[in-house]
């Protein structure tokens, strides 16, 4: 597969009036792969969503190089049609759902972006229904999203996003104030967006569950790539999260203490019924 | 005893209108003094009509909300001293901050409660303490801290008036895990302090596990089910069908249980089923170390 996005040694700086001036990013050089599902995780302040917002120029970054699908968008002559076309690439969704949507009916909400694009009209309203059935909210279509719940309205968000056609998604933190039904829905929608419509999706979040659920996770830490790999590989070295305030999942953690304690389990294990097997057979082992 | 307790309460929002909505059916619940209740409900299912009514923001249409007994909607004109002792949180209060700095606006509630001013400036510090906010970012504009740093500022202004209940929603939304840990156990640290009274609304069943004491679930505009931790998290089947969950942790914990591993004592927390794992392992090599040894006396 070819890189999608590619950085390199990049840097932002913070200069604003309501922030004291520090350094989101000082140097992070990083490669994701078209139609890859990356789960990028780091403590509050670690610099991740800043990295997001550079990548679709909501940011424009102080130092260093980014290309979007082989593009340099850090480029001088890059024009303003071009940063466009970055953003209909690239869309992201945030952490609250009701300050994403903007129009008083949903199917007129998922229309938005692709209106602002000048898509013809016949076009609009085959992209809002098929986004709206992606997203298993078409029965919705005619509702106020002001009465939907939690993790309906986030869906909507989504749908609006895909009504655009991005390539690839960002998610930034939008399951932290869902339901756990809300945020299962959600979860369930970026499975299928990589899956069976091969989009990139970039998954910014504190949920370690959610991490463990992705191709590859990505830590950050102090504005630089701190950890890079796999779940297996990333929730094997439990101290070395810990030690930037992070956790691995609870079965993770469980297995990986009990291991300290002696006993013959595996490190790494992010998926809850691989863990419950572990610890049968260590439990017959040991009272055989 | 309950300290703060809902009787027979309903309430409906635009009334009388084509937008009519039930938002509490006949509810009746008590919070238990000294305690940390969490309440739990999937997305409309009544818990911010509740977590409004407790402190007396929304009047009931119908039943009586008692503090220490006594109707909170007795006298109507005095409504503003049961906020003083319910303290509310709401969710994202970060975004309520105003004053010039964090120790005007953390102090912005003991003023207008008129206390003496070496009171407010002793309350303000000790409010900080309890939500680990530095106390060299106390003489800085609120606007120049960072997301977590200014939860902590708006949580300290709730906690500075002391109130005899605290309710919370949401307050660790959006954290780190260090952050999470540090304002819950804050808080945990305040209850065991001031034997205060604490409601926390929260969607992560791990943090609830963690560190209340009971916990009521709402669905549907009614209470489907109050209890301990444990008793609570034991109903899997019928968390999950309103839309819940129980911890992962509690799962794995349900689903050894079925396998035939004898798991005792609080499994809700990783650290609970390491112990009580270990404690089977223990207990089933006992059993059987005696009769292999052949000295075993009756």
């Amino acid at each position: 597969m070819r890189n999608f996005i590619e950085t390199e040694h990049l840097q932002y700086f913070y200069d604003d009036v309501d922030r004291q001036a520090d350094l989101a990013l000082s140097d992070v050089s990083l490669t994701v792969r078209e139609g890859e599902y990356v789960a990028v995780l780091g403590h509050n302040g670690s610099g991740k969503s800043t990295l997001a917002k550079l990548l679709n120029m909501i940011l424009i970054p102080t130092g260093g190089r980014i290309w979007i699908d082989g593009r340099e968008i850090t480029d001088p002559a890059f024009s303003e049609d071009d940063m466009f076309a970055v953003r209909r690439d690239v869309g992201m969704v945030f952490q609250n759902p009701d300050n994403q949507l903007v129009a008083t009916v949903v199917e007129e909400d998922v229309a938005f972006g692709p209106e602002n694009l000048g898509v013809p009209r016949e076009e609009i309203r085959r992209r809002v229904d098929d986004a709206l059935r992606i997203v298993g909210m078409e029965s919705y279509a005619r509702h106020a999203p002001h009465r939907l719940s939690g993790g309906q309205k986030q869906r909507v968000a989504i749908a609006g996003i895909i009504a655009m056609m991005p390539r690839c998604i960002i998610f930034d933190e939008a399951t932290a104030m869902l339901d756990p039904l809300g945020r299962r829905e959600v979860m369930q929608t970026m499975d299928l967006l990589n899956r069976e419509y091969g989009i990139t999706i970039l998954n910014i979040t504190h949920y370690m569950d959610e991490a463990a659920h992705a191709d590859r996770i990505v830590v950050i830490n102090d504005g630089k790539v701190y950890m890079d790999g796999t779940p297996t590989e990333i929730f094997s070295q439990i101290e070395r999260l810990h030690a930037v305030g992070l956790e691995a999942p609870q079965g993770t953690e469980l297995l990986h203490a009990l291991h300290t304690d002696g006993y013959d389990l595996p490190e790494g294990c992010v998926d809850e019924s691989a863990c419950v097997e572990a610890l049968i057979r260590v439990y017959k082992e040991h009272t055989a | 005893m309950n300290l703060l307790e809902l009787q027979d309460v309903s309430y409906v929002y635009s009334e009388g209108t084509p937008f009519e909505m039930v938002a509490l059916h006949h509810v009746s619940v008590g919070f238990e003094k000294g305690s940390i209740t969490g309440l739990i409900g999937h997305t409309g299912s009544g818990k911010s009509t509740l977590v409004q009514l407790l402190n007396g923001l929304l009047r009931p249409k119908q039943g009586k909300i008692l503090l220490d007994g006594e109707d909170i909607w007795a006298k109507p004109k005095e409504i503003r001293k049961i906020r003083y002792r319910v303290g509310l949180v709401m969710q994202y209060p970060e975004y309520q901050l105003f004053d010039e700095t964090v120790r005007l606006d953390i102090g912005y509630a003991l003023r207008n409660m008129s206390l003496p001013a070496e009171e407010i400036a002793e309350r303000v510090e000790e409010a900080a303490a309890f939500v680990h906010l530095d106390s060299h970012l106390l003489d800085q504009s609120p606007f120049a801290l960072s997301g977590g740093q200014k939860r902590r500022a708006a949580l300290a202004g709730v906690i500075a008036m002391r109130p005899q209940v605290l309710v919370l929603d949401e307050p660790a939304a959006g954290l780190d895990p260090i952050g999470r840990s540090e304002i819950l156990g804050g808080l945990r640290k305040y209850q065991e302090s001031f034997g205060g009274t604490v409601i926390l609304v929260s969607h992560s069943m791990e943090d609830m596990a963690q560190y209340c004491d009971r916990i009521v679930a709402m669905n549907h505009s009614e209470v489907f089910m109050t209890g301990t931790v444990e008793e609570v998290f034991s109903h899997a089947q019928e968390l999950s069908d309103i839309g819940l969950d129980i911890p992962s942790i509690a799962r794995i914990a349900l689903r050894l249980q079925a396998a035939g591993i004898p798991l005792q004592g609080s499994l809700y927390t990783v650290s609970g089923v390491r112990e009580a794992y270990l404690r089977a392992i223990a207990e089933a090599r006992q059993m059987k170390a005696p009769s292999e040894g052949g000295d075993r006396r009756v």
